[in-house]
């Protein structure tokens, strides 16, 4: 069952439009929602929570659309920009306290287990903590809750690859018992890698792909070859880039077979995303 | 709205308020404008508004479960309550100023009267400040400035009229003004006169107020977080 349905969201700026942003998240799974800085990410999120107003569109939670039922499923929702960024001289518990009135499903017994496992010390200033405790916190805040789906908004960006890995751990386990999904948006491709099991793909305001990861990995090749083998294969690439003994480059994987003589090799998501940005089109 | 209330007085309320509010205090000053002691209000108002900017307020409100118009409308009820309660501090010290300084104030007398005018100049304050703040959710000094000057057009047309009264060429109803109205009622008519026109007053703001705050709501409603 989907857990979230996004369709036809749309947002118009004056030169940027989110142009009828569409995809599904199922129950248990993590999606990463990746595209280049002003690609659209924030905004689909943004507009998703209705932060920003959009000019159509729908999103569903659970079934539900969003419009009209805000408070209910906001309650089901954590949604964390970046680090935790407000109150920065007031203390967690003060934050958290305040917080814990707003949902009827608050778990104190969680809520402490997650300071206890994030190190966090409830007596500190937000001023007090790193970037990575402040994400730390704010998903603490989110857990304890019972959020069922987790839209977290670059949350990996400001961390040390220790933090990193260590957060991504932490998405890991809280997918483990199937109830929940997060969706998380980020530019660090290997963070993907570690723990996402489907791929959203947004470029220019519009959603060029959205499957699962092997799915999506599986229709791309890298390829390289000579100077000379570059003029032929030129027409076929998606992307590519020369160097002193001739190129490397990204192709859709049924053209694999049109391209003979070229070394080839599975692409990875950062090859994908960096060909694709480079010359075009990834609509396959 | 009791929890966002309470997230209200919890995160957003700046210190400077209960500084503020103890310049009620100047009711006991002779021959002040009593009027101006509510504009250090407005003017702590102001400092939890941008207090809430710089703390990402409304970020954090609308990511909690709560629509725009709800996070508009506690930040109503909020500065209604500092405004209240700047009123309620009023009524004490205008006690005291008789008692102490006894009567006749240079300005408008320590007297009912003086809390209808201050209901009216935070009905000028909430027309102004809070509208023209939720256009943009961000710019709380442009706001201030504007409604600052707002206020005190207010005062200075207020005094003035009350000081107009007591001149020997004023019309009946100013001399009328400033017979029952700018002091300390000792009479049942003085009582009764003063306390209809503070209830007026009282009338005026809430009005203002509620229209204000649609005004704000449906500002907000357009702003982009």
């Amino acid at each position: 069952m989907n857990i979230l349905e996004v369709e036809g969201l749309t947002k118009r700026y004056e030169g940027f439009t989110l142009n009828g942003v569409s995809f599904s998240l199922e129950r248990g799974y993590i999606m990463g929602f990746i595209g280049r800085n002003g690609a659209g990410k924030t905004t689909t999120m943004k507009a998703m929570l209705g932060l920003i107003g959009s000019d159509g569109g729908e999103v569903r939670v659970c079934g539900e659309n969003i419009r009209g039922n805000e408070a209910a499923i906001k309650r089901r929702i954590g949604f964390i920009m970046g680090e935790f960024d407000c109150y920065r001289q007031a203390k967690l518990k003060t934050i958290a306290r305040v917080t814990k009135r707003f949902y009827d499903d608050w778990d104190d017994a969680a809520y402490a287990s997650y300071l206890k496992r994030f190190s966090l010390d409830e007596n500190k200033k937000v001023s007090e903590l790193s970037a990575g405790m402040r994400v730390k916190f704010a998903l603490a805040l989110a857990l304890s809750h019972n959020a069922e789906l987790l839209i977290l908004d670059e949350p990996t960006s400001g961390l040390d690859p220790v933090s990193r890995d260590d957060l991504l751990d932490v998405f890991r386990s809280v997918i483990e018992d199937g109830t929940r999904s997060i969706l998380f948006s980020t530019h660090i491709i290997s963070d993907l890698e570690k723990c996402a099991d489907h791929i959203t793909y947004i470029r220019e305001g519009n959603i060029t792909l959205s499957c699962d990861v092997e799915s999506f990995k599986s229709r791309f090749m890298l390829v390289s070859g000579s100077v000379e083998e570059l003029r032929e294969a030129k027409e076929r690439l998606i992307g590519f880039k020369e160097h002193a003994f001739g190129f490397t480059g990204l192709i859709r994987s049924e053209d694999a077979p049109h391209l003979k003589g070229l070394r080839k090799a599975p692409a990875d998501l950062e090859s994908i995303m960096i060909y694709s940005e480079k010359e075009g089109d990834l609509d396959a | 709205m009791r929890d966002l209330l309470y997230k209200e007085l919890k995160l957003c309320l700046h210190p400077m308020n209960f500084v503020f509010m103890a310049f009620a205090l100047m009711l006991l000053i002779p021959n002040y404008i009593y009027t101006i002691p509510c504009f250090f209000v407005c003017n702590a108002i102001f400092y939890s508004f941008q207090m809430s900017v710089q703390n990402n307020d409304a970020l954090f409100t609308l990511l909690l479960p709560v629509g725009k118009r709800e996070a508009v409308r506690s930040k109503y009820r909020f500065v209604t309550i500092l405004e209240l309660a700047m009123l309620v501090l009023y009524v004490p010290m205008m006690f005291l100023n008789h008692a102490i300084l006894g009567n006749p104030n240079t300005f408008l007398d320590a007297c009912p009267t003086l809390i209808g005018a201050s209901f009216i100049t935070f009905a000028v304050f909430n027309a102004v400040f809070m509208p023209t703040f939720y256009k943009t959710g961000v710019k709380a000094g442009r706001s201030f400035l504007l409604s600052a000057f707002a206020v005190f057009v207010w005062i200075f047309a207020a005094e003035g009229f009350f000081m107009f009264c007591r001149i020997e060429q004023a019309p009946y109803f100013m001399k009328w003004a400033a017979e029952h109205l700018d002091v300390f009622p000792s009479s049942g008519y003085d009582i009764g006169v003063q306390l209809i026109t503070t209830a007026v007053c009282a009338a005026v703001f809430a009005a203002v107020t509620l229209v204000s705050e649609r005004a704000s709501i449906r500002n907000f409603e357009k702003v982009d977080l």
